[in-house]
């Protein structure tokens, strides 16, 4: 195919370096410099898409974000985009582009039906339709949900790497366009840190598509000189190809750098994208302005544009979106689109206004040009069905809302529009200033703002080319001044951009009258909303800003309504006989255009990265043995070890034996460790434990609990004196960051008074757990340490070398069985691991997980934090009201503990289960119920909270929380499952050695 | 006595010596475990002066500053807390000298060593990289050599200290947590080329000689 409209010279492409891509199966040739969307038009591809409800035919609208119709499905197979505009997509050697939501084309589309049935399907459609009866909602939902969506998501995994980076500056200039380059000018030079990022790939802005001189050269060239004199600079940071995405308080705005999706797919290599998360002290909006819609009938065929982009492909590209242009307009600033189009070739047939008595600058010049004004006008009809062939124009009444007298045709394929302009005030709305309504412009500013911050450009309402480049300059030094630096705005540079320049004297007629009845005159081009639509949600009282913008979907979808929301506010407000800014708008929210989820994952993705995970000192033995893992909070800890052909059940049984009958292991390093110092460290401990701490002797220790405020237990664990103002604290796995936050808390903001030092000290010491009826056999192969009952009693801790390695032992247990607790420097972890497993050979030793653990704690009916509680449990709760002091003036908890409902008679308390079928083992979480069969809400008095097969039981054995629990011995109860009911007998929650002899043995 | 050979730094299983680079000037980013660095903690009403008599390093009172002095290193980590680093072995000796001259006082003197690892981060990349996932200002402007702050890499909490401008800083990590900062870097840097670097060589660490109080 030939480049049929592609201008011999002008505009910013490269001629010489072609560039071939496939479109829709179809390959074209576009140049260097095009946009996807400017090489479609370059090769008169005008249908482009198909809309998201009615499936008709639809052709490029705008030539930036605000595109509403050309969206692409870019690329193929995993590395495919859905929804990506042909106007911001660079082309690139080897691009494959797709058109999308038709099937089998957009040529032929079989949903363009819902066209033709368009009267029964108005807004509000599905809502009325798909109510009854209630229950079919699960049957059309699949269908609906096959209707709706536009482009398709991979369905591989993203191949493509992203990452994230923080940067902080001095000011951000977000928008390189004449303001914000003459800012980032002037606060570039006093030597603060700039960050200036722009979305296109060239910075430059409305100078790259303009024909007005800055300083006597091009507006593009000014540009680009401008770039390289801030490019030379240290600290300034320049970011093409960079959308800010959002902004946030205290100056926060995340930004998405493109930096690979330009490039041929050969040449890309590292990350594709970058989010920069900035925190800039300043920052500066020169975001600009995107132009609007004139809302007439049937202003959705191909071939109706912009004018502003209009001339944007004409002189940027010089492409030629048309041969024949019709320009219909409201203001001045079509009719300088509409001279550079015609200087750019393409026959202006006429310029169409609604305003009485155009008499503006350019109206001037483009009369003296020969270009036929028609004043006080119309179009009331767009013919041609995938290209504009044709439109009528009427006279308009005085008030703008009928038109008559006689119909007007004009031959035309290209229809340049303009109702005015939209300052692009998104970012300044999302920092929270609220946007101010302007008579003048007929549109939303952004008002005061909120945070530090400026707009200058269009953004700020400045349209003239002289005023962007003088509001930008003195913003730029004003907020490099605010930053702590010495700036000066500068001499501004001298312009030619001609007299009028910035001139709108716009007329606002927000629905452009018809004399067609049922002529769709669309608003939102996207999501198919038409005037007719807003007047029915009005009708139906969807008259809130927020109730019309679902009941129509306006503002949805790809765009976020970028070109359609003014209008349809103000169209609403005339239906509601109020002025717009009391209508108001919908919230903008981040962010500006849509984001890949693969650029804010950034690096942290896959089983490495996506969470930090902590490992023990023994981590690479248990792996290399077997070990099947378990995740408690961030750590990896050995649920059991798998030998050849067991399965996991096998191994927690063999594990769990091996205990009990001769010697087994467990890395308990994970469990937290604070070591806790100070003159008042006893006393400390007594307020946060329910049971007393000052009386334990120095070389004990003692399980506690701790309460919160509540009376509710919060954690447990094995504290030992080690000196008399020095304690060894140890906390739940989960619980110990938490422990620490809380012993703080009390410590900074309530307790000042005491002189307490708490450290974390968890993965100082790895821990080894030594269980069985050998383990005193097997430990005193190791040590010197005289291990005897009397010289080594239960509940005691003794410094000793154990293999040689320097170590503290605890006679503590967690099994039940005798048992001791070696703990190390982490780093001789693995050798004292490796040589208790040497050493234990001859008795058949074998490392333990933490499911074993559980099963042999449970058969000694020992309770775990968060597993056999869950917030609502009190140490009374659970049969342990010998761990509350009754000595002790105050402790966290006493006050809770004394509260009527903890004191209720029916509160659920902690019990032992056993199944009438020993075999049975009910699921963790079954709940129990007086009623078993009784239809839903079925009654419940309780729940199973552990629950395993305990080899050494030889059946089932449960614990569960139950109301009354405890004076219920005996009792039979019920828990049903989703196939059955489990019939259970209540016992004491202690299920083996019921004396404790093993323990203390 | 211990068997030192037996000891395991937390990135042992990595085999980093086997990694080292001939040629690290080249790299974006350079790597490197400082294994067994003492780290010694002191929270509390500490008397600075005897404190730099027992140890022969100072404590800072400027908020994320660190002193050097005696081979040793002191960070501020907040108004009454401070680290001590230093060269491996010294930690039990510090601990010692700290204890006695502060004996009685109203302090916690904490032996940390084991419970934490050093990943050293240096080259033309490294503030890009830590900054893909710490959100401290690292500029030169900001944070220059002897300055430390706790912050966190993505979601691992760090204690960062910039040793030289080169730049080259000293990341003090949980030791179980280390592996996955020791990958989260590797990752971030690799597009940029990694490289990983021998351990610097440390001077012993001894105590100051005591003076005779001259009243």
């Amino acid at each position: 195919m030939t480049q049929a409209f592609r201008n011999a010279d002008g505009g910013l492409i490269d001629r010489g370096t072609r560039i071939n891509f496939t479109y829709d199966g179809q390959r074209y040739q576009g140049n260097a410099g095009d946009t996807l969307a400017s090489a479609l038009l370059a090769n008169g591809v005008r249908l482009v898409g198909r809309s998201f409800k009615y499936h008709r035919p639809r052709g490029i609208v705008g030539s930036g974000a605000e595109e509403p119709n050309a969206l692409i499905q870019l690329g193929e197979g995993a590395l495919t985009e859905p929804n990506t505009r042909a106007t911001q997509i660079e082309l690139f050697e080897g691009l494959v582009a797709n058109s999308q939501n038709a099937w089998p084309g957009v040529g032929f589309d079989i949903g363009g039906i819902n066209n033709i049935v368009s009267k029964v399907i108005p807004a509000g459609f599905y809502y009325k339709t798909f109510m009854w009866p209630a229950k079919s909602w699960m049957l059309y939902e699949k269908f609906i949900r096959g209707a709706a969506g536009l482009g398709k998501a991979p369905t591989e995994p993203d191949p493509d790497i992203y990452e994230k980076r923080r940067v902080h500056c001095d000011v951000l200039v977000v928008g390189a366009g004449p303001a914000g380059l003459a800012a980032a000018r002037a606060a570039g030079a006093s030597g603060a840190r700039i960050i200036l990022a722009d979305e296109q790939s060239g910075f430059g802005g409305s100078l790259l598509s303009s024909k007005a001189t800055v300083d006597g050269k091009s507006g593009a060239q000014w540009a680009a000189d401008v770039t390289q004199e801030l490019a030379g600079q240290e600290e300034v940071r320049l970011l093409p190809r960079t959308t800010v995405t959002g902004y946030y308080d205290h100056n926060f705005l995340v930004a998405v750098e493109r930096i690979t999706d330009h490039l041929p797919f050969a040449d890309r290599k590292g990350p594709r994208q970058r989010v920069w998360k900035i925190r800039a002290k300043q920052v500066i909006l020169a975001t600009g302005a995107i132009e609007r819609p004139l809302v007439f009938a049937e202003n959705d065929r191909p071939g109706v544009m912009l004018a502003d982009a209009a001339k944007t492909y004409v002189n940027r590209f010089g492409a030629r979106p048309g041969s024949r242009a019709v320009v219909f307009t409201n203001n001045d600033s079509a009719y300088r689109a509409a001279i550079d189009a015609a200087d750019g070739g393409i026959h202006v047939v006429a310029i169409v206004d609604l305003r009485a008595k155009p008499e503006g600058t350019f109206v001037r010049q483009a009369r003296d040009r020969g270009i036929e004004v028609i004043a006080n006008s119309a179009i009331t009809a767009v013919k041609g069905a995938k290209q504009v062939s044709e439109v009528d124009v009427m006279t308009l009444s005085d008030d703008g809302t009928s038109v008559s007298g006689g119909r007007r045709s004009l031959d035309c394929d290209l229809v340049m529009m303009s109702g005015g302009w939209n300052p692009t005030v998104h970012l300044a709305s999302q920092s929270g200033a609220k946007t101010v309504w302007d008579d003048t412009l007929a549109t939303f500013l952004p008002g005061e703002p909120k945070q530090a911050q400026r707009n200058v450009g269009g953004v700020a309402g400045q349209f003239g080319l002289a005023a962007c480049l003088e509001s930008g300059a003195s913003a730029g030094a004003g907020a490099a001044l605010d930053a702590g630096f010495d700036a000066q705005a500068g001499k501004t540079p001298a312009i030619e951009a001609g007299e009028g320049d910035g001139e709108l004297n716009l007329r606002p007629i927000w629905t452009v009258p018809s004399d067609r009845k049922g002529a769709k005159r669309f608003h939102d081009f996207q999501n198919d909303v038409t005037a007719a639509d807003i007047a029915l949600a009005h009708r139906e009282n969807y008259a809130s800003v927020e109730h019309f913008k679902r009941y129509t979907t306006t503002g949805m979808g790809t765009d976020q309504g970028k070109t359609s929301n003014v209008n349809g506010l103000a169209i609403l407000a005339e239906l509601r006989n109020e002025p717009v800014p009391s209508v108001g708008h919908t919230t903008f929210r981040p962010f500006y255009t849509a984001v890949t989820v693969g650029a804010l994952a950034g690096n942290d993705t896959g089983p490495q990265l996506l969470d930090p995970v902590r490992k023990t000192a023994m981590h690479t033995w248990h792996e290399a043995h077997g070990a099947h893992f378990e995740d408690v909070g961030a750590w990896k800890r050995p649920y059991c070890y798998l030998r050849e052909g067991e399965s996991v059940k096998q191994a927690v049984d063999r594990e769990t034996l091996a205990t009990r009958t001769s010697v087994a292991i467990l890395d308990a390093s994970t469990l937290g460790k604070i070591d806790i110092q100070g003159p008042d460290a006893a006393e400390f401990l007594d307020r946060i434990y329910t049971n007393m701490f000052s009386s334990l002797k120095v070389g004990s220790c003692r399980y506690g609990f701790m309460c919160k405020d509540d009376g509710m237990v919060f954690d447990d664990g094995v504290t030992a004196r080690i000196g008399e103002n020095r304690f060894l604290m140890s906390t739940t796995t989960g619980g110990a960051p938490n422990v620490l936050n809380w012993l703080e808390e009390w410590l900074q903001t309530e307790w000042t008074d005491l002189e307490v030092y708490c450290t974390s000290v968890t993965t100082q010491w790895a821990a080894i757990a030594i269980a069985g009826p050998n383990s005193r056999r097997l430990l005193s192969e190791l040590t010197n340490v005289d291990l005897s009952n009397d010289a080594f009693p239960f509940m005691t801790w003794q410094d000793g070398d154990v293999a040689g390695i320097p170590s503290r032992i605890f006679r503590i247990s967690f099994s039940g069985e005798t048992g001791f607790e070696v703990q190390c420097p982490a780093s001789y972890a693995m050798a004292l691991w490796r040589a208790l497993m040497t050493a234990g050979e001859k008795f058949n030793i074998m490392p333990y997980g933490t499911e074993a653990m559980h099963v042999l704690r449970a058969e000694k009916g020992f309770v775990i934090v968060g597993q056999d509680t869950d917030g609502t449990t009190t140490p009374h709760d659970l049969g342990m009201s010998w761990i509350v002091s009754k000595k002790k003036d105050d402790f966290l908890g006493k006050r809770g503990l004394a509260r009527p409902d903890t004191l209720r008679e029916d509160r659920k308390q902690l019990v032992g289960l056993i199944t009438d079928d020993p075999n049975e083992v009910i699921p963790e979480g079954a709940h129990i119920s007086p009623e078993p069969h009784a239809p839903p809400p079925v009654p419940m008095e309780g729940w199973v909270s552990s629950s395993y097969y305990s080899p050494n039981c030889g059946r089932s054995i449960a614990l569960a929380l139950i109301q009354r629990g405890h004076e219920r011995m005996g009792e039979s109860v019920a828990i049903p499952l989703e196939d059955k009911v489990v019939r259970a007998k209540i016992v004491s929650s202690v299920f083996f050695d019921e004396e404790g002899e093993r323990l203390r043995g | 006595m211990v068997e030192t050979y037996l000891r395991q730094s937390p990135l042992a299983h990595r085999a980093l010596d086997a990694q080292v680079s001939d040629n690290t000037a080249d790299a974006a980013l350079v790597l490197t475990e400082r294994r067994f660095l003492a780290k010694v903690n002191i929270r509390g009403k500490v008397d600075g002066d005897a404190v730099k008599a027992a140890i022969g390093v100072a404590l800072p009172s400027e908020a994320n500053t660190v002193m050097e002095g005696n081979n040793l290193c002191a960070l501020w980590l907040g108004p009454s807390e401070w680290l001590i680093v230093g060269p491996p072995n010294a930690e039990k000796n510090i601990e010692e000298a700290l204890n006695e001259v502060l004996a009685g006082a109203s302090v916690g003197i904490v032996d940390v060593t084991e419970g934490r690892t050093t990943i050293s981060v240096s080259g033309p990349m490294a503030r890009d990289v830590i900054a893909m996932g710490c959100p401290l200002d690292l500029h030169p402007r900001v944070f220059s050599p002897g300055q430390c702050a706790q912050s966190f890499i993505s979601r691992s909490p760090i204690l960062l200290h910039q040793v030289d401008d080169s730049p080259s800083f000293d990341i003090h990590i949980e030791r179980s947590q280390s592996d996955y900062l020791w990958t989260w870097l590797e990752t971030g840097g690799a597009p940029y080329g990694v490289a990983v670097a021998g351990e610097p060589e440390t001077t012993n660490w001894r105590r100051p000689a005591r003076r005779k109080a001259t009243s």
